[in-house]
């Protein structure tokens, strides 16, 4: 500490303290409380009827495949934009940022514009008896959309720090590609990767915006555990709303710890 | 192994890297190459790794074109200057990482492998450090661990890229006399990319400096020190005192003195020249006995451990400063003091005509 005495420290960290508690803990709290306001067997009913078991399982479904997808495309390109110097690189690095600055409600917009009825791919796709927008294909292309650079920016900083000298060293050593990815870069990364991994899963679950455009809302088909919440409430089935969202605070809850779990064992 | 690179360039994109590069490393030769950063040093030692590619030129191994062959089948051992150890692994699992990597049918079967990496550890002097990673390793341990790594797969070349470069100058001096020994033991061809001279000089069976993608002198550590090629060895190789004076028949004219050269092929009378000499090559003595003594002013004297170092003044238009080492012994005997008026000549001076660029 440079200048600042034990007051200037205390009145921080109490405006800190004052600000998460509004905020974060307050708000958190009253989840918790909404959930429960009408008792335990509503809260269970809420998040065990069938519309809802629907949601929580299409939302687990859309993780499932976005995830997987998106630790290959994070490991790709990291792996490219790191290990090789190419025009174009840094240009690239920024490409895959986008979706933190779009506003998902436009990304659910573009994918509408491409594969909806009246889309740039709709008559194709219509032909062929295919459908994207208003299913399971659109709610995951939008949530992959929006969780796509959550891998690829945990990985990049983390290998571009390590070099490729061990990689190297590996090929001097007579080893291949396939031999080296395995044993001496996916070992050197794998604390990164799980933690890439779990940002951007809480990040899939979470997604509301761009899902909400594509999805349609067909209940107990095409309705994800954000969106159930919403409709919930604007049903005025306050406690229900308050308990698919408990619940899935709870999936962040776990998430958060997990991630400070990794964190403090392995710290990047 | 004989290696013979041929015509080497590369480019990195508008950069010049390497130009027409011609290099022989004679088999079981230790051989240095020796540059400032940015000479290309490194390039061409990654070259023979198969870890970068020429853009023109060939290379070959034993007579055998191994230019587009990649590294993975050269069967080089590689060092680098941060030891590039795999950090997950012990240091048994690390030296033995090229022995489990091979294909079924060529690879060791495990006890094979255990007793081999037992036996690298004895060769780098680590008996009993199987089982520690990396980061429980110093400096000096971490590259030997590096060593026997590469060592492991037989290589028929060992590279090694700085090797020395992140240690301290301790540990640093203990390595090199090591894998002279090392080099010795084994008798496997090495080559070395040093940017510091003495390292080269003392470890090295032969030495070649770079500068700005192109090699400038090539030979055994005493022909490079006692006969660099150019200002640039000179100036490269530890410094040296700078005459500039004029060409005459006699030899090369330098204020009041006139020095002879032995290489009068290379000068035209009235050219400009430049000459060389080393402080420990130059002589002080306190009458004008020939007409080679230069007239100078004893400047400072600066005692460190057993040397003298003196500096003295010579009025030559401007003034310039010559700079002149000597043993304690001479010094005392000598009596030499601050601001005496001195003779200094050269025992051997280096001569090359003044716009002589390389």
């Amino acid at each position: 500490m440079i200048s600042t005495n034990k007051g200037q420290k205390k009145v921080l960290i109490g405006i800190s303290f004052l600000f998460l508690t509004l905020f974060l803990f307050l708000p958190l709290l009253l989840i918790f409380i909404g959930a429960f306001s009408q008792g335990f067997e509503v809260f269970w009913h809420a998040i065990t009827e069938p519309m809802a078991r629907h949601a929580i399982m299409l939302t687990l479904m859309v993780v499932v495949i976005t995830v997987p997808l998106h630790a290959l495309f994070g490991l790709a390109a990291a792996w490219s934009l790191t290990k090789f110097r190419f025009r174009g690189r840094q240009f690239m690095i920024t490409l895959i940022e986008i979706p933190f600055s779009i506003s998902p409600v436009i990304a659910g917009l573009v994918f509408i514009i491409l594969y909806g009825v009246h889309g740039f791919f709709g008559e194709w796709l219509q032909a062929n008896n295919m459908q994207i927008i208003f299913a399971l294909p659109g709610i995951v292309l939008a949530t992959m959309f929006v969780t796509l650079p959550f891998i690829a920016r945990e990985l990049i900083p983390l290998m571009e720090a390590q070099g490729s000298e061990a990689e190297e060293a590996s090929l001097t050593l007579g080893a291949g590609g396939g031999r080296t990815f395995l044993y001496v870069t996916l070992p050197a990364i794998k604390w990164g990767l799980l933690y890439g991994v779990i940002l951007c899963s809480a990040r899939a679950i979470g997604e509301f915006g761009a899902v909400s455009v594509v999805s349609g809302r067909i209940r107990g088909a095409t309705n994800t555990m954000p969106l159930h919440v919403e409709i919930l409430y604007n049903e005025y089935q306050f406690a229900a709303a308050f308990a698919v969202a408990s619940l899935m605070s709870i999936f962040a809850i776990v998430t958060i710890i997990v991630k400070q779990f990794v964190e403090r064992k392995h710290p990047i | 192994m004989f290696i013979e690179m041929k015509g080497i360039a590369k480019d990195f994109g508008k950069t010049t890297v390497l130009s027409d590069i011609d290099l022989t490393v004679q088999s079981g030769e230790l051989l240095a190459l020796l540059g400032p950063s940015g000479s290309g040093k490194t390039t061409l030692l990654r070259m023979i790794a198969g870890l970068e590619w020429p853009t023109n030129g060939k290379i070959s191994f034993q007579g055998r074109d191994v230019t587009n062959i990649s590294a993975k089948d050269r069967k080089i051992g590689f060092v680098f200057q941060h030891y590039a150890l795999f950090n997950h692994m012990t240091v048994a699992k690390n030296i033995a990482y090229g022995l489990r990597v091979k294909k079924k049918q060529e690879r060791m079967n495990k006890k094979d492998i255990a007793k081999k990496v037992q036996e690298l550890l004895a060769l780098v002097k680590l008996e009993g450090y199987d089982d520690r990673y990396p980061s429980q390793l110093s400096g000096g341990q971490k590259q030997r661990v590096a060593l026997a790594r590469a060592l492991a797969i037989e290589p028929s070349v060992l590279l090694l890229d700085e090797p020395f470069g992140a240690l301290d100058a301790q540990v640093r001096k203990e390595l090199r006399h090591w894998l002279r020994t090392l080099h010795k033991q084994t008798g496997v061809t090495t080559v070395f990319v040093t940017h510091d001279q003495e390292e080269a000089l003392d470890v090295a069976d032969q030495v070649v400096v770079m500068k700005d993608g192109q090699i400038i002198q090539t030979g055994s550590p005493v022909d490079i020190y006692e006969s660099p090629n150019s200002p640039f060895m000179y100036k490269f190789l530890g410094g040296a005192n700078e005459f500039k004076g004029t060409a005459t028949a006699a030899g090369v004219n330098i204020g009041h003195a006139t020095w002879p050269i032995d290489n009068n092929s290379i000068t035209a009378v009235g050219d400009n020249m430049i000459g060389f000499a080393r402080s420990h090559e130059m002589e002080l003595s306190k009458e004008k006995v020939t007409n080679d003594q230069l007239e100078v002013c004893i400047s400072s004297i600066h005692p460190v451990g057993p040397l003298i170092f003196i500096e003295a003044i010579h009025q030559n238009g401007e003034q310039e400063k010559i700079e002149v080492q000597l043993s304690k012994q001479i010094f005392d005997e000598m009596d030499i003091k601050v601001g005496d008026r001195m003779y200094a000549r050269p025992q051997r001076l280096g001569v090359f005509i003044e716009d002589f660029i390389i």
